[in-house]
């Protein structure tokens, strides 16, 4: 009996309340059910192709052609991508944070929006730009300008796209490690005669480079796993990374495409996996556990060259994302190719066609809605539950299982959609959830666990244990503690967890693309079905009202962020 | 009937070489009504034994009752443990613990909530127990509103207004001035009530001294002395703690002959003195206790000769460090009056008036 055992472990786990042990054996379940499970069945899945009778496909698929290209190609995109992201993300979080620019919160706000937006509508918004910058080119007198394809499609349009896309995840490390700078480390500098340029590549790079080392990683880890883009800017050219091979391989379906998935997908989970132990290696470094003075100010305060650097980063700003959403946007309302876009010619025939009109369309944004929802509120109690158990009762058993809650996160998209696959594509038990909204369901679930519950830990570390000993005292038990204590003082945390959930539940494209089937479309899957379908009309409409929808959850988190622990919000530091 | 009663608590924390054996087999008992202050520096285990009686620690052996009931019991591979909710135990924290999202009326009737007490008498206790704290007005402030020393306030009517059987204080006053803390000092003093003991924890020796009853000095997880604040000051039970409290000088000296059952003369340096003791010493040398104020300038031919290493001003006398090495870190001191003007490196002549022999073990 697997529960007389967990109980048993509890009971040494010196739990006082009954109530609590119930909690930890549903939080125990649920990492055994969405993070374990799933990843055994792909190591078994593994280890017994490998052994049996698919041993000779899985190998031959290993040494394939196609496999060994996209492997490289998936490497120099995550390379080139992580360098360019590393650059870009260093130069800009040096120049927000050490210096005195103005419009700080709207270039930190716009800069991380553009990790925030789906990947699969960034790519497909900057397709849209060719057409009207090869007009602009030809009127410029670059006659050729026609002659040449869409450039952004294919290698270099994804390396760059990938590097401008996770530059934020750099950003934003390297500006935590640029605030949490001792003041005293560039005053001493400062003191010692060093000019501003030298205090910043002899002092203030070097201590930061475990931060953009880590943040440089993480860059590579997700651009590994990006689905989206390569598959949007990639397929077309015939220019396959390892997700969208994968992809290639489930469409067919043929009796080999299992095994075959199976045997990429530890390929990808391989290159993933060295990225995030460089990133963990980085990450642990670095740390000033002492901080006597933080930065009270900008540093380096600009005088003559202040306009230029802000005039800088707003351009960038404009050609990197609002450019291309604005290529989206006449996109989406001109009536059809080559008109022009004029007052007169404007449509939402496109908008009324996706949100009204096209059953697939609707259904998707039904289910995308209805998902990320749903995940948002059940993993809100269950990662206040799971916070609550680690934190504050320093659970041993959770603890130790820690590690677990970020798997699913990390792997890549495809990789946690094949574990799933492996996992649901019988019926269990007479229930078959294989093809249904509910795979996908799960495997969110599963995914965005680790991105609810960070909040909640630090806002968990920020409040001071006595107030929960306090409740305890004063005689509330487990159930009415948290429905007085602790839900009040943490709901800022669980909130801005769920908001993010939301987010990213409704960005997704990566997991749905190998789950869904006719009757559980999401909005991601939706747009790359359009698109794919030459309904780029159609596909921008949905583009532009994902991101207005983005936009408004981010503002939403952003007002409520006012009233949390900094830290909670990643584009507040 | 004792209404707390300790025995033999054992504590360990972690397991293996990490291991912490926090308390090792305390043995307490606090009669009903009395205040015994635990007292000792940090990582002595007073903490930790206030946290055993409010439920907040299990413990890996021993037992603890109060009134009638067994809340903790552990022996072999049996625990018994009462979770905190289940106790009637107050306490009152370091950081007031007041919760931020509740104003101070509801603060304060949440011990009130969460047992039977009838909707009517818990505003009515509420408003006696801010009346009592002299914070009638501010009922429906939020803590974030008060003063550092009227949140503490509000934690000590939130820790009285639900008639706890034991009141704990852990460390309350050490985030306060000066100022604060004697005011607090009268609030908690007139917060006693003959049916309820209460248990402070403390390293700061004045607050001890001045609030309890009995107090019991720890060092090392286990009870160093028990007594009441006078007979600790007088007699303490060995260096440590006639070092910690009071700051009394343990010096080595030697025995000249007994005067009494309670007297024996000895000397130190050549300068000889009575000192008491429990019973007369069997060693031929002792170390004795010499409070600094218990000495004074002579002019005496076999006075203490001592030459002055440094003089800290203290506003009313002088507060002098000499050349004798005392057991523990710092030098023989000895409080001096304002006119006495202590130049350093000047030969003191000084008189001992009272001594203490430390007993041996």
């Amino acid at each position: 009996m697997p529960d007389l055992f967990l109980l048993n472990m509890l009971a040494r786990a010196r739990f006082w309340n009954r109530s609590e042990q119930a909690a930890t054996v549903v939080c125990l379940l649920f990492l055994l059910l969405f993070a374990l499970l799933p990843v055994a069945r792909l190591a078994m899945e593994l280890v017994l192709g490998l052994l049996g009778s698919q041993r000779g496909a899985m190998i031959a698929a290993l040494r394939s052609s196609s496999t060994l290209t996209a492997t490289w190609h998936s490497i120099e995109v995550g390379l080139v991508g992580a360098l360019i992201a590393s650059v870009y993300g260093l130069i800009v979080a040096s120049l927000v944070t050490l210096t005195n620019v103005r419009f700080r919160n709207w270039i930190v706000y716009a800069f991380v929006v553009q990790a925030m937006l789906p990947p699969q509508v960034v790519a497909l918004a900057w397709l849209q730009i060719w057409t009207p910058l090869r007009d602009v080119l030809q009127a410029l007198g670059w006659e050729n300008a026609s002659s040449f394809g869409n450039p952004f499609q294919g290698r270099g349009g994804i390396m760059a796209l990938l590097g401008v896309h996770y530059a934020p995840l750099v950003f934003l490390t390297v500006r935590a490690g640029l605030l949490n700078l001792p003041a005293e480390v560039i005053e001493a500098a400062r003191v010692s005669g060093a000019k501003p340029l030298v205090v910043l590549t002899r002092v203030i790079w070097p201590l930061v480079t475990p931060a953009l080392a880590a943040g440089t990683a993480l860059a590579f880890v997700s651009s590994i796993g990006n689905f989206g883009i390569p598959a949007f800017l990639g397929i077309p050219a015939n220019y396959l990374v390892l997700p969208t091979l994968i992809y290639r391989e489930l469409s067919g379906f043929g009796s080999s495409a299992i095994p075959n998935a199976t045997m990429l997908s530890l390929v990808v989970s391989v290159l993933a996996g060295l990225g995030i132990l460089l990133q963990h290696r980085f990450a642990s470094k670095g740390h000033f556990k002492v901080t006597p003075s933080r930065l009270s100010g900008p540093p380096f305060l600009l005088h003559r060259a202040r306009p230029w650097v802000e005039g800088v980063l707003l351009g960038l700003i404009l050609l990197l994302l609002l450019m291309p959403m604005l290529a989206l946007m006449a996109k989406s309302l001109r009536p059809a190719p080559g008109v022009p876009l004029t007052w007169a010619t404007v449509t939402l025939e496109h908008y009324i066609y996706v949100l009204k009109d096209n059953d697939a369309t609707v259904r998707a944004f039904v289910n995308s809605i209805g998902m990320s929802v749903g995940a948002a509120l059940v993993l809100s109690v269950v990662a206040l539950l799971m916070a609550y158990l680690m934190e504050y009762r320093r659970s041993p058993w959770l603890n130790r299982l820690n590690y677990l809650i970020e798997v699913p996160y990390v792997l890549p998209g495809v990789v946690l959609s094949i574990a799933m696959i492996l996992l649901y594509l019988k019926p269990i038990m007479g229930i078959s959830i294989y093809n249904t909204v509910a795979i996908i369901f799960l495997a969110y679930l599963a995914r965005f666990l680790a991105i609810q519950l960070r909040p909640i830990i630090s806002g968990f570390q920020q409040l001071p244990v006595e107030m929960l000993e306090a409740a305890e005292v004063f005689g509330a038990p487990f159930l009415r503690r948290l429905r007085t204590i602790v839900i009040p003082l943490l709901l800022p945390s669980v909130t801005a967890g769920a908001m993010l959930v939301v987010l990213l539940a409704l960005n997704e494209l990566t997991i749905s693309a190998l789950l869904w089937s006719s009757g559980s479309e999401t909005i991601g899957v939706a747009v790359f079905s359009l698109e794919q379908g030459g309904e780029s009309a159609a596909a921008a409409a949905i583009g532009i009202v994902s991101v207005v929808v983005a936009n408004l959850v981010m503002l939403m988190a952003s007002i409520l962020g006012r009233r949390l622990p900094s830290g909670v919000l990643p584009w507040r530091a | 009937m004792a209404s707390v009663s300790m025995n033999r608590i054992h504590k360990t924390y972690g397991s293996g070489a990490q291991s912490h054996h926090a308390l090792k087999g305390v043995s307490l008992e606090l009669a009903d009504g009395e205040f015994i202050a635990l007292l000792g520096p940090s990582g002595s285990g007073k903490t930790t034994l206030l946290r055993t009686i409010a439920g907040l620690e299990d413990i890996d052996d021993g037992e603890i009752r109060i009134g009638a009931d067994t809340v903790s019991r552990a022996t072999g591979s049996s625990r018994q443990h009462v979770p905190p909710e289940g106790r009637q135990v107050s306490v009152v924290f370091q950081s007031h613990a007041l919760w931020p999202h509740m104003t101070v009326h509801d603060n304060i009737a949440f011990p009130l909530r969460q047992g039977s007490t009838p909707a009517a008498d818990v505003g009515r206790r509420v408003q006696a127990a801010l009346a009592s704290v002299e914070l009638d007005d501010l009922a429906q402030r939020f803590p974030s509103q008060l003063s550092g020393g009227q949140r503490q306030r509000v934690a000590l009517a939130r820790a009285m207004v639900g008639a706890p059987r034991v009141l704990l204080f852990d460390e309350p006053l050490a985030s306060l001035d000066t100022e604060l803390r004697r005011d607090m000092m009268r609030q908690i003093t007139k917060a006693r009530r003959s049916d309820m003991p209460m248990v402070y924890v403390t390293h700061n020796q004045e607050e001890a001294l001045a609030l309890a009853d009995r107090i019991a000095v720890l060092a090392q997880g286990e009870i160093a002395q028990l007594a009441t604040p006078s007979k600790l000051c007088r007699e303490p039970a060995n260096a440590m703690i006639a070092a910690f409290v009071g700051g009394g000088n343990v010096v080595d000296a030697t025995v000249v002959q007994a005067v009494d059952a309670h007297n024996v003369r000895v000397t130190v340096r050549g300068h000889s003195f009575v000192a008491r003791c429990d019973r007369p010493p069997t060693a031929a040398q002792v170390q004795v206790c010499i409070a600094p104020g218990a000495v004074s300038l002579s002019t005496q031919d076999d006075a203490l000769e001592l030459r002055v290493a440094f003089v800290f001003f203290q506003g009313g006398s002088h507060l002098v460090e000499t050349d004798l090495p005392r057991h523990g870190r710092s030098f023989f001191s000895c409080v001096l009056p304002l006119d006495a003007q202590p130049v350093k490196h000047e030969l003191l002549r000084l008189q001992v008036h009272d001594a203490w022999i430390i007993p041996t073990p």
